[in-house]
This record gives structure tokens, sequence and C-alpha cells, in this order.
């Protein structure tokens, strides 16, 4: 343990129990390992029900794995004594999907900051909380911050109202923030300088991000430098820094996701050719623990793959949880053979 | 070229609280046969309204002024509400934004179509609609005799939005409205559907008018783009000028606010400032204050419309070229 280590999961596994008499488990996140480090920018990509919010729940310790453990720096969370806890619950901070949702309709800009700047900066005077409402307000690109102080949350629009909830997080002075989906909600033309505030409160505060996105053109703009971590089905199937993952990506689930993100160039994106899957659903009912989580839409799955799950392994400077790393045709990006 | 659409300085008004709130000011606009025309513009710019206002679906505190729209050769703003509500569906159908929740719950999806087919069309038997509704369900790649017999619930929201798309076709339209008919899938159903559109698009060569904000589906599909900005239409032109060479200012600052697969991440700028009220525009062009390239005029006069090149576009910067 040299100290850097922010959050640490350690072979993280969450089910969710249903049924009274005959208990059905479903499997959100599956033995998941994962480090994050101070400054460093993590974003977990995946589609719906992939359990990528589940896992960033499990690393701000707003819920309990099933197995597996939780290290807060260096130490067990769910372990930990109360003073403890305490200590720490504030440094590793929650930005949530829906800015409608997380901000107080009934209380003005000022009266959602104040009290939280109170308690962790004990302002002097009432002018100076003031100043640092303002200061906050400020640093966050809410300006002019006295035009905003007595506005309501609904006076913002969506862009604003992020902004908000990250100068609200950013008062305890965090060494992570997980961020759901922050961008989802906003609309396109804005969505850009909200990952601009992120990025900024990255390199001039050093605070780490767990990114939660399932759009992977938001997170190449957020951290170009960023690990990548691809999630399906409650594993982690393909990791490795976001420039070298975008460029060779191995596993065929990220492959056939890039295949069909949408690109803004009308030239490009019309000639494109997607990589069929077997089947278009994911399977909800049930998730399988035996054998590649994806093998059942994999255009490539063979009998090793519904046997035995595969597990993260070193690839062309990455890591890929895929039996057929070596067997898998040769494929490049859409752009690339564009351009 | 033949135009399906043509809307002639049409007005959307709610009435509200503060006064009237004007979201679709003075729009004209002709879309063309046979093509795939997008309606391209942020939440909240009057895009949804402008589909309220052909179709006269708004709410109660909704008005709506024009110098007519026309649907080929009817003028559906002077027709009867039950004029109206026989050309809707049958001959201009609508997907709307989560399509995912306009299926009625508590019937299976085979009564669902009975009934929308039912209340256009007396005459074939349930066997020939059925049989109908099981072809058009196969072209959006769904096994119609598991689909037939679910109730919504039982199926994915990408299943659901394409068992609206094939619904929306059942009594063969004439033009297709897709209000934001990706939103909220996945990457991978988002283009398996935009794929089966353009299937749909080109064997049956049915006219489309999408209505996004998402300008990657845009480039995807489109043929023609029009971009709206704070209830006004500012430019007009075929896909490759507005992604390539596009002339009004806010167009091009959009397409490079898009974050990207490809290219330079730093390239990508956000547009600075935030769009208007709507309830206290700006003077002269809505655009003005968020413009980099404002004259003295832009605060004062609103642009007419200027042929450049293939682009026609509202915005001073063009004026004196003529």
């Amino acid at each position: 343990m040299n100290g850097e280590e922010i959050v640490e999961l350690k072979n993280v596994t969450k089910y969710f129990e249903k049924g009274f008499i005959k208990k059905v488990r479903n499997y959100a996140v599956i033995d998941v390992s994962l480090k994050i480090r101070k400054g460093e920018i993590i974003t977990l990509i995946g589609e719906s029900s992939c359990g990528k919010t589940t896992l960033g729940r499990i690393v701000a310790g707003l819920i309990r794995p099933s197995k597996g453990k939780v290290l807060w720096f260096g130490k067990d969370l769910w372990r930990m004594s109360k003073r403890e806890f305490n200590r720490y619950r504030p440094l590793i901070q929650v930005v949530h999907q829906d800015p409608y949702a997380s901000l107080n309709p009934t209380r003005t800009i000022y009266q959602i900051l104040s009290p939280i700047i109170k308690k962790y900066y004990k302002p002097k005077s009432k002018s100076d909380l003031l100043r640092e409402v303002k200061n906050l307000l400020g640093y966050v690109g809410l300006t002019p911050p006295d035009y905003f102080l007595n506005k309501y949350p609904h006076h913002l629009s969506g862009g604003m109202k992020q902004r908000l909830a990250f100068a609200r997080s950013l008062i305890p002075k965090p060494k992570l923030i997980v961020a759901d989906e922050p961008v989802s909600m906003i609309d396109m033309s804005l969505r850009l300088s909200v990952l601009g505030l992120m990025k900024k409160l990255n390199e001039d505060l050093g605070i780490a991000f767990i990114y939660i996105s399932h759009d992977i053109a938001t997170a190449r703009f957020f951290a170009d430098k960023a690990t990548l971590a691809l999630m399906y089905l409650g594993r982690i199937l393909e990791i490795g820094s976001m420039d070298e993952v975008i460029r060779t990506p191995m596993h065929p689930y990220l492959r056939a996701i890039l295949s069909a993100s949408p690109i803004p160039d009308p030239r490009i994106a019309k000639r494109r050719r997607k990589i069929e899957l077997k089947s278009l659903e994911v399977p909800r009912e049930v998730v399988q623990l035996k054998g590649c989580p994806f093998s059942p839409r994999c255009p490539y799955s063979e009998d090793v793959c519904f046997e035995n799950t595969p597990s993260l392994k070193r690839c062309s400077g990455h890591e890929v949880a895929c039996h057929l790393v070596d067997k898998l045709p040769e494929w490049v990006p859409p752009w690339q053979v564009m351009v | 070229m033949n135009h399906i659409l043509r809307i002639k300085n049409l007005i959307v008004e709610y009435a509200v609280r503060e006064g009237s709130l004007r979201v679709v000011n003075n729009v004209s606009l002709d879309v063309p046969e046979g093509k795939i025309t997008a309606l391209v513009g942020e939440s909240g710019c009057g895009k949804s309204s402008l589909l309220d206002g052909i179709l006269r679906t708004l709410p109660p505190n909704g008005y709506i002024r024009s110098n007519g729209v026309w649907f080929k050769d009817i003028n559906l703003a002077r027709l009867s509400n039950e004029e109206l509500r026989r050309i809707r569906w049958e001959r201009i159908a609508v997907v709307f934004q989560a399509a995912q929740n306009s299926l009625n719950p508590v019937l299976k999806i085979g009564d669902h179509v009975l009934e929308t087919y039912h209340a256009h069309r007396k005459g074939e038997s349930k066997d020939e609609i059925l049989a109908k509704a099981r072809e058009l369900l196969e072209m959006v790649n769904l096994d119609p005799k598991q689909v037939l017999n679910s109730y919504p619930y039982e199926l994915s929201g990408g299943m659901k939005q394409r068992v609206i798309i094939a619904l929306s076709l059942i009594l063969d339209p004439e033009l297709l409205i897709l209000d934001e008919p990706t939103s909220a899938l996945d990457t991978y159903t988002q283009s398996t559907i935009i794929d089966m559109l353009k299937k749909i698009h080109r064997e049956k060569g049915l006219t489309m008018f999408l209505v996004t904000h998402d300008l990657p589906v845009v480039a995807e599909m489109a043929d023609y783009v029009a971009v709206m900005y704070a209830g006004k239409i500012m430019e007009v032109a075929d896909v490759e000028t507005i992604f390539y060479k596009a002339k009004y200012p806010y167009t091009n600052l959009l397409i490079k606010a898009i974050p990207s697969l490809i290219g330079d991440p730093s390239d990508r700028k956000p547009i600075p400032g935030s769009p208007p009220s709507l309830l206290n525009p700006p003077s002269g062009c809505v655009f003005h204050p968020r413009c980099p390239f404002r004259r003295p005029i832009c605060d004062k006069k609103a642009p007419p419309f200027f042929h450049v090149d293939k682009s026609l576009v509202a915005c001073w910067l063009y004026g004196d070229t003529k």
C-alpha cells in the first residue's frame, strides 16, 4: 500500500435477491477488481443494466457488496469505525445523472450551498460565508455569482444545474467524484462545457473521477488519458488506456459497440457497416454465471465460450476477457478505413 | 422537386402566466417528397411544438396561426378536427419521442394493431390485418408470433420502439414523422433502429421527417437538414453542406460541439452562452448574443433568408454579398 490508492475493489460481487420462499439471485456486479489512484480517471462504459451504476454505488459506499472487499484509503470500508467512516465519507462524492432530481427545488442556490460551506469551512461571519459561496459559483462557471445567488434550480438550464451539483460536491474538498452519466440529460451543445468543467477539476484540483457513461465519445472528450473499462452484464470485459482501447479494440462486444457508434460526419456515417450480433436483445431474465456473458450474442462464439468464463488477460497493451482473443479476425474501426 | 409538406409562416404560441410564449416564430419550411429531412435543434428550441403545430396536437393553452400548412394539396390548417383525425396516422404517421410509452399497457400488441386499424378503416378481416402486421414486424426483425401475443411490459425498450415503427406503417402512410426516434436507447439498439428506418425508406420510398437534437443520427440518415434555434429556422441545406460547409455560425458551432469518436478531442469546443428565454427573446437575430461574428445590424433587425451556395440561411453575414 503506497497510500496513493483512494479506492480499491477486491473481487467484488453484488447480487439482489428477490422472491420470498424461493430466492432468486440477480447479479448486478460479478467479481470485479479495480483500483483508483490519486488524480486518475476511470470511465466505466456499458449499456443499460450492465451494472455500471451499481459498481459506482459500491465504490461510493452507498451499497454493501455481497462478496469481496472495498478499501477506502487502504482500509476496509465495511469494517472501519464510525469515526473513521465520518472522516473519509466526505472525500468521496457522487454527482448523479439527473440534476432535476438531485437539487432541492424549494431552496435557492445560496440556501443549497451555504449550510454545507458552514459545516466544512466554519466561516467567521456572514460576509465570509457569502464570499465563499460566490467564489465557488465563480469557480464552476456560474457567473456572475450575484445573479445566481437567489435563483431557484428551476431557473437554471440542465447544464447550469449540473454545474451547481458539481459545486456542491466540491465543498468537502473530495479526492474522488463518482459521476454517474453526468451529461446524458444535457443538451448536445452544453455537454462539452460540463465535461470541460470536470476536466478542469481533475487537472487543477487533482480530483480522481469515476465517469460512468454509455457513450464512448463523451468519455473520450473528457479524458483521452483515462482508463476505459467496458462492462457487460456485471463483468469487466476489457480494460486499458482510452487511446489504445479505441485504437485497437479487441473484445467482440467493444468492436460491435464501436461499429455502431454514431459519427457526426455524413460521408463516414452513411457508409458505416456495423458488426451484426446474433441477438439484438440483452438476456435480461437470469444472468448466467457459466461461460462468457457475451457468448449468446457473440458472432464468433465457440463451445468453450459457453463453458468457461474467461478472465482478463493481457493483450496488445490492455486487458481483455475473451477466449478467442488470438483467433479473432482483424478489425479496423470504420473511421480509420475512411481516413 | 416535389414537396409533400409545405409550411407557410407557422406561429405557435402558448398562453402562460407570464404572457404569451412564442415557441415557433414564423416558420416556413418545405419537406421534399421521397427524401429524409431532418429538423435539428436543442431542447426548448420549439421543434416538437412545430410538429404539434402541423398536426394540431397542442395542449389547450397552445395557439396556432399560419398562412397554411399544405400536405400535398390539402391545407391541414383548414380541416375540421374530424377530417384531420382521418389524415393523422392514415396518411401522416408519427413516432413520438419515448414511443416506448405510447403503447397501451393493457392491450396485447395484436389487439393494439387491430384497434388502430379499425379506428381508420373498415372492411378488412382480422386475418388480413394481422398478416400485414406480421409482415411489418418481420421487417423490423421481430418475431411476429411472439410479439403479437405479448403485452408491452414483456418487451424491451428497443423492441417496443420497433413495434411502434411497424405499427406506424400499418396504414401505408405517405409521410412518417419521427420525433427523437432513438433517444433513450443503447448505442447498439439505436444503430439497429436507424438501419431499419433506412431500409424502410429505401424499400418503400417513404418520405421521412426526422426531428432530433442528435446530430450523429442526422449525419447518418438525413438527405436535407433544417436547423432551428429559439423558435426560428435559421439554415436549410443538404446534409453534406450542413456538416462540411455550413453558412450559419450556430450550425458550425453546434457541429464543433459534439463529442466524437474521430478527430482530435481538443478541436471540440462548447458554444459559449446559453439559449435565450423565449419569453423575452433577443432583438434582431435571435442568435446574436452568442454569435462570434456579430455585426452592428444583428441586434436591430431580424435577418431574412439569403441564398448562399447550396444553403438557405438567415444571417446578416451574407446580407451584402447579394
